[in-house]
């Protein structure tokens, strides 16, 4: 054999190295699982010493639906754009229990997984109507589906092999970059902020609210409109080298809506509207072209029947309401509240009867 | 079961070193090591665990007659037949679909209709190694230059052993054979202290380097391939020659370190092999056990280079052929093998002729470019994507470009360290491990490192070869 062989040269420090590392990763690894665990970011344990600040809400949202009763029939899916649409409202204006299922990064992959998900649950759930808010960031990204999605315990082993030996879930809830960063963080906002509110929190209905927003909108000291003309830039260049609609995230979608419909769900679709400035801002740019064809898109799907598509020009204008919105593309309860009564041509029908 | 996995690190590999370093005699430690090997294989798919039992127990008993029969007939019909065995199996699990899918294309091609079924079976995990590593010992002992193993349990030990099952290194009986026949009661610490250091880098390689280059680089820019312009398409593929290194080598280093930790010691994979200042040089560098493997068991029996120019140019083409044949089936790897094997032919042809340039930056720089575009074939998922990759490069045509904001945030600096390492830094191999407390809670400390990511898993690319 011509191949060497590494050596293995005997030094006096080589017991000291051992104990030495042997220790030190004992610690580490316990030190980080004890962490992670106490901290409970995810709600995995039950032990949750801090409010866990949400990084990776899938599986906080799957664990708030099946909690809910009544049994959700109306269901909001979509990505942090619409993650302040209210079930309540919707409840008013269908007449039916409504659940929030909007998550943070959605893709068109996190839709699908969900319907699977709906429908494999022990109590299979077959909603009647789902109000989906595509954005059109939901359709680009590197291939296949994203980490959050693929972590999630509840919706990642409808995106394909998922680990399924009880190690290797223990050891992504304990160990896990994703885990230990969101404990991480849980505990830095509580201590940076210890002596104010959350910044967001979920309720049971699956809405997320913003306790601090709203306690400076109380106060009127809510800066909306800086925060909207300070996002605008970095909002932009995410779109920059987006340059076109991910074929295969196109075809998920599509899939999405089709089964569903197959599924007679009644699908009301919408791109959740901007700030009037970022609107100004963003002519002639990728984010208006990626817009654009995504209306395209969900035209096409209206016209085959698979869903009711509400055209953005029917969607309410806020004029200078800048308070309504978190940044130039997230808004507050206002605007989610009479974007909903919009897609049911109702208005007014959010205020309490 | 993935090395960068939870249940290896935290269950597998501690109860295995544990059973092996507590059991008594060696024939218990060897049929303990074969078990947890046939676990650690099973763990991926159970079904093919007879599949490694058959080639395995064909080879041994195989064996055993050659070396008891002195009758030239019957021992080369013995050999043949053992070689249709081995290559069979892999011919129907890897090369089946490819072979009748190519006739099926070729009868649509000429108005011929042929429509031979598809069998679309699962490749088994580490088949072309486990072969490579049972038909060297089985040739080998033919040849008259090995003796066979002593028992089942040393050949079973041999082919299933853990480290080296999946993506090798392609290790041969003739180096194991002592290793096996003495193990050593117990580990000394040195050793345990180089089996960490190759375990940690090695892993660290891979999910730490090679993990995030495709995070960052190549995984975003090469889905969007038909709209890259040249720039990218050299950025995409700098990422993926990176990549591929950083995964097999450090693959290859977690075998080295976990042979270690059981009292063995294995060849040399890889040896700085983008500091090579010929292509030749790359050879020597790059995959080392397969490249050898192939110089002792193919490219030597077809004569060499010891029948002229032509000749030699011949042979490196048809093995270099069976070598892109032997990663994966598929045209992009046959194209691959043979670009390989024109540059080895041309190199050859210019040393002989005194046309090879003596500086060895140059020859490093040119090795490598033409290396990385060998890399384009060997990634794209077509003979198209890859024309169309080399067509962009080469400023042939251009790309629609705009996509490098797909680029994760870390992408330059990560490729700047990489090429830093792989140009100027010591290899795994070449570094002296530095044994003090203070670089032992680094280690620690790296490795938690390596160990927070594996919740995402990862498996090594040559895992489908």
């Amino acid at each position: 054999m011509t191949l060497p062989h590494a050596p293995a040269e005997p030094s006096p420090q080589d017991g000291a190295f051992l104990r030495s590392f042997f220790l030190t990763l004992l610690l580490l690894l316990g030190g980080t699982a004890l962490f992670t665990w106490l901290v409970d970011p995810l709600g995995r344990f039950g032990t949750g010493l801090v409010a866990p600040v949400i990084t990776a809400d899938r599986d906080q949202k799957a664990a708030l639906l099946r909690a809910r009763t009544p049994r959700p029939t109306q269901l909001i899916l979509g990505s942090s754009r619409a993650r302040t649409l209210d079930p309540r409202c919707l409840s008013r204006l269908s007449g039916e229990p409504a659940f929030n299922f909007a998550v943070n990064g959605a893709s068109s992959d996190d839709l699908l997984a969900i319907l699977h998900y709906l429908r494999a649950l022990p109590l299979p759930l077959l909603p009647h109507a789902l109000v989906v808010g595509v954005d059109p960031e939901m359709l680009q990204g590197p291939p296949g589906p994203l980490p959050g999605l693929v972590a999630s315990r509840a919706l990642g082993p409808f995106t394909g092999p998922h680990p399924s030996d009880p190690v290797a879930t223990l050891g992504a809830d304990l160990l896990g970059w994703q885990n230990v960063s969101a404990a991480a963080h849980s505990i830095w906002s509580r201590v940076a902020h210890f002596d104010s509110l959350p910044s967001t929190v979920l309720e049971p209905d699956g809405r997320q609210r913003s306790p601090r927003i709203e306690a400076a909108q109380q106060r009127g000291d809510f800066s909306g409109a800086e925060r909207v003309v300070a996002s605008i830039p970095g909002i932009l260049r995410r779109y920059e080298s987006f340059g076109q609609l991910d074929p295969d995230r196109v075809l998920v979608l599509r899939q999405f809506f089709r089964e569903a419909h197959r599924d007679g769900i009644r699908l009301v679709a919408f791109i959740p509207p901007v700030h009037p400035a970022f609107e100004r801002a963003a002519q002639a740019t990728a984010w208006r072209a990626r817009t654009e064809e995504t209306v395209v898109l969900l035209r096409s799907l209206d016209r085959e029947g698979v869903l009711r598509y509400v055209e953005r020009d029917a969607l309410p204008g806020i004029g200078a309401d800048s308070t309504a919105f978190v940044d130039a593309i997230h808004f507050l309860a206002p605007v989610a509240d009479r974007l909903l009564e919009s897609l049911f041509n109702r208005p007014g029908g959010c205020a309490l009867q | 079961m993935l090395f960068n996995s939870y249940v290896f690190c935290l269950v597998f590999l501690p109860l295995a070193l544990l059973g092996w370093w507590w059991l008594p005699g060696t024939r218990l430690r060897l049929g303990f090591l074969t078990l947890a090997s046939y676990l650690f294989y099973g763990w991926w798919d159970w079904r093919f665990i007879p599949l490694m039992l058959l080639s395995t127990s064909a080879d041994y008993f195989a064996g055993g007659y050659l070396a008891r029969n002195e009758r030239a007939g019957r021992r080369r019909a013995c050999l043949i037949l053992l070689l249709a065995f081995n290559l069979g199996i892999l011919g129907i699990f890897k090369y089946f679909d490819f072979f009748t899918g190519t006739l099926n294309g070729l009868g649509a091609l000429l108005g011929v209709p042929v429509d031979l079924p598809l069998l679309h079976l699962v490749l088994p995990v580490g088949i072309s190694f486990y072969t490579f590593n049972s038909i060297s010992y089985t040739i080998d002992i033919y040849r008259g230059r090995l003796a066979p193993a002593r028992g089942f349990l040393e050949f079973a030990a041999f082919v299933s052993m853990f480290p080296h099952l999946i993506a090798g290194p392609i290790v041969r009986y003739a180096d194991m054979a002592p290793q096996l026949e003495r193990v050593p009661p117990r580990l000394e610490t040195a050793a345990w202290v180089t089996g960490i250091w190759f375990l940690v880098l090695g892993l660290a390689k891979k999910v730490l380097v090679a993990d995030a280059l495709a995070e960052q680089i190549v995984t975003p820019l090469w889905h969007q391939w038909a709209s890259l312009d040249s720039g990218e398409a050299w950025l995409a593929t700098l990422g993926y020659t990176l990549q591929i290194y950083f995964d097999f080598s450090g693959y290859s280093d977690m075998a080295v370190g976990l042979a270690f930790l059981l009292g063995f010691r294995f060849p040399q994979n890889f040896n700085s092999p983008y500091r090579a200042a010929s292509i030749a040089e790359f050879w020597r560098r790059w995959h080392m056990s397969l490249s050898y493997w192939i110089r002792d068991y193919l490219y030597v029996p077809l004569g060499g280079s010891e029948r002229g120019a032509a000749r030699a140019v011949r042979n490196l083409l048809v093995v270099m052929f069976l070598g892109g044949l032997w990663h994966g089936a598929a045209w992009t790897f046959v194209v691959w093998g043979l670009y390989h094997g024109l540059l080895l032919g041309a190199h050859a042809w210019c040393r002989r002729h005194g046309l090879v340039p003596h500086i060895a930056p140059l020859g490093a720089l040119l090795t490598f470019v033409l290396v990385m575009l060998g890399w384009v074939l060997f990634r794209s998922t077509s003979i198209a994507e890859a024309g169309h990759l080399l067509s962009v490069m080469t400023g042939v045509i251009s790309g629609a470009g705009g996509n490098g904001g797909l680029m994760g945030a870390f992408a330059y600096p990560l490729l700047l360290a990489s090429l830093g390492i792989v140009w100027f830094s010591p290899n795994s191999w070449e570094l002296r491990f530095p044994r003090s407390r203070f670089a032992a809670v680094g280690l620690a400390i790296l490795t938690l490192a390596c160990v927070l990511r594996f919740a995402t898993p990862s498996p090594f690319l040559y895992f489908q070869f």
